[in-house]
């Protein structure tokens, strides 16, 4: 369903990334892990693939905004949205999408985020440590540069605050910045195994690109049954 | 003709058939409200149905269930299911029930696929003959989790249909297999005799309406089919009703000519639930006619558009005058 809604605060939360916090509306219910459409309407005929995008939803369901981030390219659409003001109105529409948590999820959970695929998982995330009753959740979010990371400092700090969490990011361009301790590389299998020791026992939630996600579920095939595994592509977002 | 409200021309219906009713005042001037369901997605006379169900109904769906196959008219929840099972035709869903792809307008589930069923090729092809079929349509979910796609499932299940009655017509619907020409060769090497692959909608909502797929990688799909040798008839459909344009619709059908396609199908979009994308239009039936007209005049062979026609929906009715010798069911 379209709504209309305003602006409240954009920031600048990585490098080349937006976040932008809009109104949300009465009545707009969704599960963490959905997804809405942005709409500039007056982006017809001048964007070629179109005047909406689909963007996951950051925020989490008992908050009071939604937050959606996005990469900054150079299309009409996404100069738009890097340009949006506090104040503005612009359109949503939704919620769609059917990634969020398995029902009644006792067993652990993993998640694989890869750049900006964190924006379903810091809902989710937000939302088991704001009920306090979530599953032990290990967050791995992969970035090229610790520049690119998203969300970063507040993925952290949410692992110190909540015991049940733990993150662990990596930089796939092999050389940290000074100081990193963190992993560096792909998330393989030795990696997920260093800190989840029994790879049959969790959920596993991935976010990325198409070959992120199905490469990544081609790796845990022989340690996991599929229907443990949840996948959003954002090939296309 | 135009129905009240309808197209005059590309220009006139923009704002009608956008992508949002936009006119619409609660949410022009009253922001944070929801904007109420627009009256006009209750469902004109033309799209009321009246099949019944029959004993042939649930009859082939329990041949489905026994042996463990699906079909696209009940994961996807056709319209038209009553009437085509009633008659004992089903379009065969392959590669299992869950997909890879979250398209908004459709109603098979978008899950992690459980893996590969080999077999399947082999009880579709037995049930095939069990129901004494001569034309069957195979479509399939989208396999982004497989090198090929699915393509050698496809072309299996056409090898299998053909050992068992080297005599039966087929018809596959392929997803775009990632745009991996070598898969879609696979494909046609197994030489359907309608090769087909849905471009669905226009240019400007594939991002909205297909996220993940490519309208340019879909047109390339079809121009390959084109050019296999033997050429099989090359089929495309999409809908109408999500926002498009007039002048879009004829954008959309010159890119096809432009292909080589032989036939189209377009049809009225349904929504499935709240949860997909909502209907902006219904498309009169005289408008069905004009797209019709309009596709035919750039030349292309078969156009099948009305408001319930579906890519499968007596499918080979469509085909019947490009294909050699086909038998009646």
């Amino acid at each position: 369903m379209p709504y209309q809604v305003n602006v409240v605060k954009t920031e600048e939360i990585a490098s080349g990334t937006m976040a932008v916090h809009l109104s949300r509306p009465r009545g707009f219910e969704f599960t963490a892990g959905q997804n809405i459409d942005l709409i500039f309407p007056e982006l017809i005929n001048i964007d070629p693939e179109g005047e909406s995008r689909i963007f996951s939803i950051a925020s989490a369901p008992h908050e009071e905004k939604l937050t959606l981030a996005a990469r900054i390219r150079n299309s009409p659409f996404k100069s738009r949205f890097a340009r949006l003001k506090p104040g503005e109105a612009v359109i949503i529409d939704g919620p769609y999408g059917e990634f969020g948590w398995h029902e009644g999820i006792s067993s652990p959970a993993v998640f694989i985020a890869g750049g900006i695929g964190i924006t379903p998982i810091l809902s989710m995330l937000r939302q088991a440590v704001h009920e306090e009753k979530s599953p032990s959740v290990t967050l791995f979010y992969a970035n090229r540069t610790l520049a690119d990371a998203a969300f970063f400092k507040e993925l952290k700090y949410l692992s110190l605050e909540s015991e049940n969490y733990r993150f662990i990011p990596t930089l796939t361009r092999k050389n940290g910045p000074n100081g990193w301790h963190g992993e560096t590389g792909h998330i393989d299998i030795p990696m997920l195994r260093k800190y989840v020791p029994d790879l049959h026992r969790p959920y596993y939630y991935l976010v990325g690109s198409t070959p992120m996600v199905w490469g990544t579920v081609k790796l845990l095939d022989e340690h996991i049954s599929r229907d443990r595994i949840r996948v959003e592509d954002f090939t296309g977002f | 003709m135009n129905p009240p409200g309808g197209p005059a021309d590309g220009k006139g219906i923009k704002m009608k058939s956008g992508a949002l009713h936009v006119q619409d005042p609660v949410l022009s001037n009253d922001a944070e409200k929801a904007t109420p369901e627009p009256k006009s997605r209750r469902l004109p006379d033309w799209l009321k149905i009246s099949a019944q169900f029959t004993p042939n109904y649930f009859r082939l769906k329990d041949i489905l269930a026994r042996n463990q196959l699906h079909s696209v008219c009940q994961e996807a929840s056709c319209p038209n299911i009553r009437e085509c099972f009633g008659e004992g035709t089903a379009t065969f869903m392959i590669l299992g029930n869950n997909c890879t792809r979250g398209c908004r307008f459709c109603d098979v589930k978008t899950a992690v696929p459980l893996g590969l069923d080999r077999q399947e090729p082999e009880r579709l092809a037995k049930v095939v003959a069990e129901l004494e079929l001569k034309q069957v349509v195979v479509t399939s979910v989208t396999r982004d989790d497989l090198r090929d796609g699915g393509a050698e499932i496809f072309a299996e299940t056409i090898r299998q249909l053909r050992r068992r009655d080297p005599e039966v017509k087929v018809e596959v619907l392929i997803p775009d297999l990632q745009g991996n020409m070598t898969a879609v060769q696979k494909v046609l090497e197994a030489a359907p005799d309608v090769f087909a692959h849905n471009v669905e909608t226009v240019q400007r909502l594939y991002r909205r309406v297909r996220p993940g797929a490519v309208l340019e990688r879909s047109l390339e799909i079809l121009r390959a089919a084109d050019k296999f040798h033997p050429r099989p008839v090359v089929k495309t459909g999409f809908m109408v009703g999500l926002g498009e344009t007039m002048e879009e619709i004829v954008e959309l059908l010159r890119q096809i000519k432009e292909t080589g396609t032989q036939i189209v199908t377009v049809g009225q979009y349904l929504s499935p639930s709240t949860n997909h994308l909502a209907v902006q239009r219904f498309y009169h039936p005289e408008e069905f006619r004009e797209i019709k007209q309009i596709g035919e005049r750039l030349g292309l062979a078969h156009v099948e558009s009305g408001p319930l026609v579906r890519s499968s929906y007596k499918a080979f009715s469509q085909s019947k005058n490009l294909i050699k010798s086909i038998p009646e069911k």
